[in-house]
């Protein structure tokens, strides 16, 4: 497997060379489009956000030196500004995008996996997605993702077809802002939409708790509302983002997509259906209750966390992935969930049955070229009629690096340890070749580790069913 | 002073001399008259980094004393592709403001001054209307036909003031020696913002100021 790494990926590198040589790219999304840059302006390698496109996010997909001087697609005016002087006498002005916000991405993968029964196969279209952002006058910003093949199927379940959709309010200051809809939440480590490596999403952020019957995973979406800000620190570098939010949390039903997580996690899901069966109930939604997180991630040096530092007459699109500085970062999560017990040899489902919590710690380092990474987690969940609490503790470290901006090699690493199994270990090597700023060649592969083929502590399952995998995946994006 | 004096004691001799006397006009107008020895020329350029850079600025002096004559020059408001041109105006205050539509469909000239409605006027196809401010300070411009439009007017006691196009040069002429306030006015955002900086004016120089705004 490793061998077969090695060669591929040398010829990858080669590959890359020869299509990178060629011309720039034109193709644009929606907001290179509607600043008339470069998806480089605000993307090492798409999607994950340099320093840039993150203070851009923060200002609520604004420039943050200012977006009128910048934006080149002139939005549809719905009131001249100057309208505000006379309210309340008229409505507030306001604008609405101009051009397409529509933007694609599509991806294809060639799959390799010894252990499937399929061992190599090309998926075609493996997904297609469709998404949309903007500002809608100066308080007010959206985003959707649609997606339309997921997995290669076209997915059904709502929280799949449309995995993020979302309304925000942005205070001027930035210090004050409120997202409400269908969004990813800051309660992470890192992102799970905004990763790099595509074929494994993060242990932290996508694991349940099998023994306790809790699907939940922070991604890859919640409903709700979420506030948060942002504060530039001393001098324009580094600042300050809190955040806080009240979301449903997420179904212990079936979860939706049929990606991979959703297949690794089906025996889990199988016993769940069978548990409500039982008792003649649908799958279960804890509307009632609530759950809750807060956190914060204060950042030291570097571009300022709503863009301070950054040039005020123009759009930096080379070099801008260099930004020396260090995140620490913290979030609480804290939720009911039911739980799947065992009462007289049945496994029955407990609707409130289990309180659980996620507790996460960061540090995120730039230095120069190196993007250096480490988490920890520790899950917790609390199930209430077995008095007993199931661990995990998860710690990931993620190092990446721009050796030339179109060749971007990764690593990650990451180990659970429950307190009611075996430990395991998972590594993701993994590799970008920009062959166009839009246009992006991976290359990755999945080590893991497991011991025993116990239903619930072979992890293999939670992980697509294999524990050695492989892809090549083409991306392009417009 | 002693200009007054003379002018005053010359009058008298014309006075009792002959009409066709030997005391030319032009010597009682130089008396009469500050010329170039008592003012100085203000150039300078406005670097524009906030708001629309197509939108233009006004630079003015603040607190200027004195009676001076209206501009001969007609104060236009042109309103044209769906647009007011220029976006602010800089008027003396006197001085007729003229709405004139260069464009082929109706447009509205609503003005306002501090959230009261003051005019509202409209003007037809090639047609014009005029208004005359009553009071110095900040007008507002909108159309209520086309919402996306806005202007401001500025109404000074003084002529000492321009109408600047973005990031380009000004020059203003015949202003009296002295220490003056120099206000550099934009558009951000649907309100007006300044930004002042100190000039001094001397007589016979021109003074080169540059505002970052």
């Amino acid at each position: 497997m490793r061998d077969l790494f090695l060669k591929s990926f040398s010829a990858l590198v080669l590959f890359g060379i020869v299509l990178s040589a060629s011309q720039e790219a034109s193709a644009i999304p929606a907001f290179a489009r509607k600043y008339q840059t470069s998806c480089s302006t605000c993307h090492t390698v798409y999607p994950v956000l340099n320093s840039f496109g993150k203070a851009f996010k923060a200002t609520g997909y604004r420039i943050p030196a200012g977006d009128d001087a910048f934006t080149k697609d002139e939005p549809v005016s719905l009131g001249a500004p100057a309208w505000k002087q006379v309210w309340p006498d008229a409505l507030w002005p306001s604008d609405i995008p101009g051009g397409s916000v529509a933007s694609f991405w599509l991806s294809s993968r060639y799959r390799v996996n010894k252990s499937a029964p399929i061992t190599n196969e090309f998926d075609g279209l493996h997904e297609v997605y469709v998404l949309t952002g903007g500002t809608l006058g100066e308080s007010f910003s959206f985003f959707m993702e649609l997606e339309v093949i997921d997995g290669g199927t076209i997915p059904t379940a709502f929280g799949a077809a449309l995995p993020r959709a979302f309304f925000q309010y942005n205070h001027p200051s930035h210090k004050f802002n409120v997202t409400y809809g269908l969004f990813e939440p800051r309660a992470e480590l890192t992102s799970t939409r905004l990763r790099l490596m595509r074929l494994s999403d993060y242990l932290s952020n996508r694991y349940g708790m099998p023994p306790s019957g809790n699907s939940f995973s922070l991604a890859p979406n919640q409903r709700g509302f979420e506030v948060w800000g942002n504060v530039e620190g001393p001098g324009n570098r580094g600042g300050l983002e809190w955040f806080a939010g009240v979301v449903n949390g997420r179904d212990a039903g079936t979860p939706p997509g049929a990606g991979a997580y959703g297949a690794a996690i089906s025996g889990l899901n199988t016993r769940l259906q069978a548990a409500l069966a039982r008792e003649g109930r649908t799958p279960v939604e804890n509307n009632s209750n609530k759950d809750f997180y807060l956190g914060a991630n204060f950042k030291i040096g570097g571009m300022g966390v709503l863009g301070g530092g950054a040039s005020e007459t123009e759009l930096a699109q080379a070099d801008n992935f260099v930004d020396n500085s260090a995140t620490v970062g913290a979030f609480y999560y804290r939720g009911q969930a039911p739980a799947l017990v065992t009462e007289a040899e049945r496994e029955i489902l407990d609707r409130d049955g289990n309180d659980f919590h996620r507790l996460g710690f960061k540090v995120d380092l730039n230095l120069h070229r190196a993007n250096i990474l480490y988490g920890v987690q520790r899950n917790r969940d609390q199930v209430r009629t077995v008095a007993r609490n199931f661990d995990q503790l998860i710690n990931m470290v993620e190092v990446r690096y721009v050796l030339w901006p179109w060749l971007i090699p990764a690593v990650r690493f990451e180990n659970l340890n429950p307190n009611y199994g075996v430990a395991f270990n998972r590594t993701t090597l993994h590799a970008s070749i920009l062959a166009r700023a839009n246009i992006r060649i991976s290359l990755e592969g999945i080590l893991s580790r497991n011991s025993t083929t116990d239903p619930i502590r072979d992890y293999r399952r939670y992980d697509g069913g294999n524990d050695q995998r492989f892809d090549v995946r083409v991306d392009f994006a417009f | 002073m002693r200009r007054i004096l003379g002018l005053l004691v010359l009058l008298a001799a014309r006075a009792a001399i002959s009409p066709a006397g030997a005391i030319p006009l032009s010597m009682l107008l130089f008396f009469a008259i500050p010329g170039k020895a008592q003012s100085g020329t203000l150039v300078g350029k406005i670097e524009v980094t906030t708001g629309k850079k197509d939108e233009n600025s006004v630079i003015y002096l603040r607190e200027v004393k004195g009676n001076y004559a209206l501009p001969q020059k007609q104060a236009v408001m042109d309103q044209k592709g769906k647009a007011f041109i220029p976006h602010l105006l800089p008027v003396q205050q006197g001085q007729t403001v003229r709405f004139r539509n260069s464009d082929t469909f109706s447009h509205n000239a609503h003005v306002y001054w501090e959230k009261r409605s003051m005019s509202n006027q409209s003007q037809p196809p090639n047609g014009y209307t005029d208004w005359t401010p009553a009071r110095t300070g900040e007008y507002l411009f909108l159309c209520n036909l086309h919402l996306e439009m806005s202007a401001f007017l500025l109404v000074f006691n003084h002529p000492f003031f321009a109408e600047v196009a973005s990031s380009s040069e000004f020059q203003i002429e015949n202003i009296p020696e002295g220490t003056y306030t120099l206000v550099a006015v934009r558009d951000v955002k649907g309100n007006l913002k300044e930004k002042a900086t100190e000039v001094v004016i001397k007589s016979g120089e021109t003074t080169r100021v540059t505002v970052k705004f």
